[in-house]
């Protein structure tokens, strides 16, 4: 799909007051022709290792960007030792499935070794972002299957990123993908400028970095002025300056849900599911639960389990108005002896103090539901962002701590313009948006309703960013669930 | 959907060689066009030789369901429907054609099912989607009120084209009849330009085979199984499939709510099958199926022969099943399926039989 018509061109982005909040985004090169670093509007080239890979890291940096190399722990050592007269700017390790585990003491030792280089971790289990139908493609057909309407299906890489937040603490998580084509019509025709726009749209809006792989036909076209491909790459471009980085670091994720595990194994489709359905949560590793991880927070979906000061820590928690959801995770432990219980088929639920926990005796073999059960626990009051009309958009809340001001990023997969209305916990004065289409400011007009602010979002067509401030002198309740707990859970699971 | 997929994928396969005859159109080339549209995916896959003339087929077929979920929708605020459903109680509304179309299918559909299928079960929908979001479960009281508002009956239809609301709460939602057929006019527009072979896909709940894919009988679509044990297929060609089947429980065991409504008991449905009807249309497929489904299969049996060219399969979670038709076959394990890969000519017929 072209979106060229749907964008603007000419528009330039006005400077916001506002943090900026962006990821960054290498380009993944492999011809040896390459335009210049200041036309491509991308300063960084991601080089996969191979014989070739000097000639190509010299042209690249006589182009004026500076080199990054992808490499396998095997060639990682031998390479870095090279670059010590090479001077390319960093090391990318690309770990294969069975050596994810042992990645980060790798990193720590080369960095130790050559403090002079960056070394980043690429992450291996990223997806094309994107809207998905029904029909599979089969090499010889197609796989239809009927049932009862399905809601669109999105692909995203935040499940990703979220669990390399956790098990990679300290850098930002930077992944790839390679481009799926399902039909005869879409391999021949290859990604087009909506799709690299949802590409870095979508890394900016989880504040991860990208590696973006270009066909090597657009590449050439590139490097040979084809007016086409800059056409559309011009169209990306409006995307990377939108998301260009900026200080993203002072901004806090809003969430209030906590998803405690010790690795992605077991885990992985529940927590997809629940960021497929605008379930905004952070992954705790084992170690990471305390008092101080679980402010803030109304649910826990525990997947490990839990010893005896975690045994305390969650029963304070639920105490205190929190719901715990234990899946597969066996034991004795203090609240089964209430006398507040209800079965289910799959879970028994206990009333303890001004909250619950529930216990899901298997693992989950039903993520869609189990998402969905999630999102029914959240207290309605205290839910921190809602989306009507929009299946295909995810929004990604934040808060900047230094003027308690929250900033939505939405991303819209299917590519298409659509206006849809948001819900966000507090009372907002003056929301404004901006678009890489449209730059900024547009002013939206707030509806204030029972302790939310509500209002429509006219136009998304793949990104947009909304900045929600409070009246001046003015600090409420935010989309952040810093209110103190109701405490009325208990009562309600147990009386469905 | 990487999850379910990998459910269905062990047990589903479909292939579709476009190679195994000689038949001049075997030189068609498969397109794909999809958009999300009435809250789901659209999709449309076509045979043809020239990948122009398809994607601008697909596309103008595409663009009529967004037409008609501008007319239809009873999400935004500014369609057709959410007008009529604002003014008809007051005074008769002119509609569009489209809109007065879909409304006397759907009434005679409540005719049919002496009230099992009802488009005004909308107030009682929209209440139960809120308990499924996880509001309360209406209330006695509440639900009563809204059960007011039901009833086909109140739903006046003034040829030529206007509808009046004898009911000042009475509101339509067409969600039981609209993809179906929002899918019967896309069709239309594709055999305008001359598509022989496409298959449309309303979000896995209703699939229209136009002719056959090259080389085949029909369009071969598995459908939904809650036991993965029986794995029924039905061979599209020049007709449609429509899929039910109730929200599943909440793992937490909330039973409460649920997205199908039965309009006699004001609450959702209660039932352990899935539901996949084989009709003509997509406009009889997708009302007949939630109907069925309502009205189980011991009174189902005689709606399927009523209508006629139909046919029905019910398959609980525990591979219980039960079949009516009236013509077309359903397969199931152990039905073998002997049609599904032949020559041009078989396909020909498929065209020639309609």
């Amino acid at each position: 799909m072209s979106i060229g018509k749907k964008l603007f061109p000419g528009l330039l982005l006005c400077a916001l007051v506002a943090p900026r909040v962006t990821g960054k985004v290498m380009v993944r090169w492999t011809q040896r022709a390459m335009p210049p670093a200041k036309s491509l509007g991308v300063s960084e080239l991601a080089l996969p290792w191979s014989a070739g890979a000097e000639a190509l890291m010299d042209a690249a940096r006589d182009r004026g960007y500076r080199v990054y190399l992808e490499v396998t722990p095997q060639q990682v050592a031998a390479v870095a030792e090279m670059g010590t007269k090479e001077g390319f700017a960093g090391l990318i390790l690309e770990p294969g499935p069975a050596e994810q585990r042992d990645a980060e003491e790798l990193l720590r030792k080369l960095r130790i070794a050559y403090p002079k280089f960056t070394f980043r971790l690429l992450l291996s289990e990223g997806k094309q972002p994107q809207r998905r139908g029904q029909l599979v493609y089969e090499r010889d057909g197609i796989l239809q299957v009927s049932s009862p309407t399905a809601q669109p299906w999105v692909d995203s890489n935040l499940a990703v990123v979220r669990f390399a937040q956790a098990f990679h603490p300290g850098s930002t998580p930077l992944y790839t993908f390679a481009w799926s084509a399902s039909d005869p019509l879409q391999k021949q025709l290859g990604p087009g400028a909506a799709e690299y726009a949802l590409a870095v749209a979508e890394a900016g809006a989880f504040h991860a970095d990208l590696i973006l792989d270009l066909p090597e036909n657009l590449q050439n076209s590139l490097a040979h002025d084809d007016p086409d491909a800059w056409t559309t790459w011009k169209q990306v471009q409006r995307f990377l300056g939108f998301y260009v980085r900026g200080n993203r670091d002072s901004l806090q994720l809003v969430t209030s849900v906590s998803v405690w595990t010790d690795s992605e194994k077991g885990s992985y489709e529940a927590v997809n599911l629940m960021a497929r359905h605008n379930i905004s949560f952070r992954v705790l590793r084992k170690e990471d639960l305390n008092t101080r991880s679980l402010k803030d927070v109304d649910i826990l979906v525990a997947f490990s389990t839990p010893e005896k000061e975690q045994i305390e820590i969650i029963s304070d928690f639920v105490a205190e108005g929190g719901t715990a959801v234990l899946v597969n995770v066996h034991g004795s432990f203090p609240w089964q002896s209430t006398n507040s219980v209800r079965r289910t088929e799959q879970a028994v639920v206990y009333g303890v103090g001004k909250g619950r926990v529930i216990e899901f005796s298997g693992p989950i073999i039903d993520p869609e539901t189990f998402a969905q059960d999630i999102r029914r626990l959240m207290a309605k009051e205290r839910i921190p962002i809602s989306l009507w009309n929009s299946l295909t958009t995810l929004v990604i809340p934040y808060r900047d701590p230094r003027t308690d001001h929250t900033i939505l990023e939405l991303i819209n997969y299917e590519e298409e313009p659509l206006q849809f209305q948001v819900q966000v916990k507090g009372s907002f004065a003056s929301i404004r948006y901006e678009t890489p289409e449209h730059g900024c400011c547009e002013t939206l007009t707030p509806r204030h309703v029972n302790g939310f602010t509500e209002f429509v979002v006219p136009n998304l067509v793949i990104g947009g960013r909304l900045y929600l401030q409070h009246a001046a002198g003015q600090k409420d309740g935010h989309a952040s669930n810093n209110q103190k707990r109701t405490g009325d859970h208990a009562e309600k699971s147990l009386s469905q | 959907m990487p999850w379910s997929k990998a459910i269905v994928a062990g047990l589903l396969l479909a292939a579709f060689t476009a190679t195994s005859a000689a038949a001049p159109e075997l030189k068609a080339s498969l397109f794909h066009k999809d958009k999300y549209i009435m809250g789901t995916v659209f999709e449309i896959v076509v045979y043809h030789p020239s990948s122009d003339h398809a994607a601008q087929a697909m596309e103008e077929a595409l663009q009529e369901i967004v037409r008609l979920d501008g007319v239809m929708s009873n999400y935004k605020t500014d369609s057709e429907l959410s007008r009529l459903n604002r003014t008809a109680h007051f005074r008769a509304q002119v509609v569009s054609p489209d809109l007065y179309r879909v409304i006397e299918e759907s009434l005679s559909f409540s005719r049919l099912s002496g009230g099992k299928f009802d488009v005004t079960v909308g107030p009682l929908v929209d209440r139960w989607k809120a308990a499924l979001r996880g509001e309360p479960v209406p209330p006695p009281a509440e639900e009563e009120k809204l059960r007011a508002c039901v009833g086909f009956e109140k739903v006046e239809l003034i040829p030529p084209n206007q509808i009046k609301f004898h009911s000042p709460c009475l509101q339509i939602d067409l969600g039981a009849i609209g993809k179906g057929y929002a899918v019967d006019r896309a069709v239309e527009i594709l055999r305008a330009r001359d598509i022989k072979s496409a298959l449309i896909d309303a979000g896995g709940s209703t699939f229209y085979g136009v002719g056959s894919p090259p080389g085949h009988a029909g369009w071969l679509v598995h459908l939904r199984d809650p036991s993965n044990k029986i794995d029924p297929q039905v061979m599209l060609c020049e007709n449609s499939v429509s899929t039910s089947e109730q929200t599943p429980k909440s793992l937490l065991g909330n039973e409460s709510a649920g997205h199908i409504i039965d309009p006699e008991k004001g609450a959702p449905l209660r039932t352990k099958y899935a539901l996949s009807v084989v009709a003509k249309t997509g406009t009889v497929s997708d009302a007949l199926s939630t109907t069925l489904l309502l009205v189980g299969p011991e009174k189902g049996r005689g709606l399927v022969e009523g209508v006629g060219d139909a046919a029905a399969i019910w398959v609980s979670s525990e591979g219980q099943t039960e079949i009516a038709t009236s013509g077309p076959r359903i397969l199931t394990e152990g039905n073998s399926r002997s049609d599904v890969s032949v020559t041009g000519s078989a396909q020909k017929m498929c065209m020639a039989e309609k």
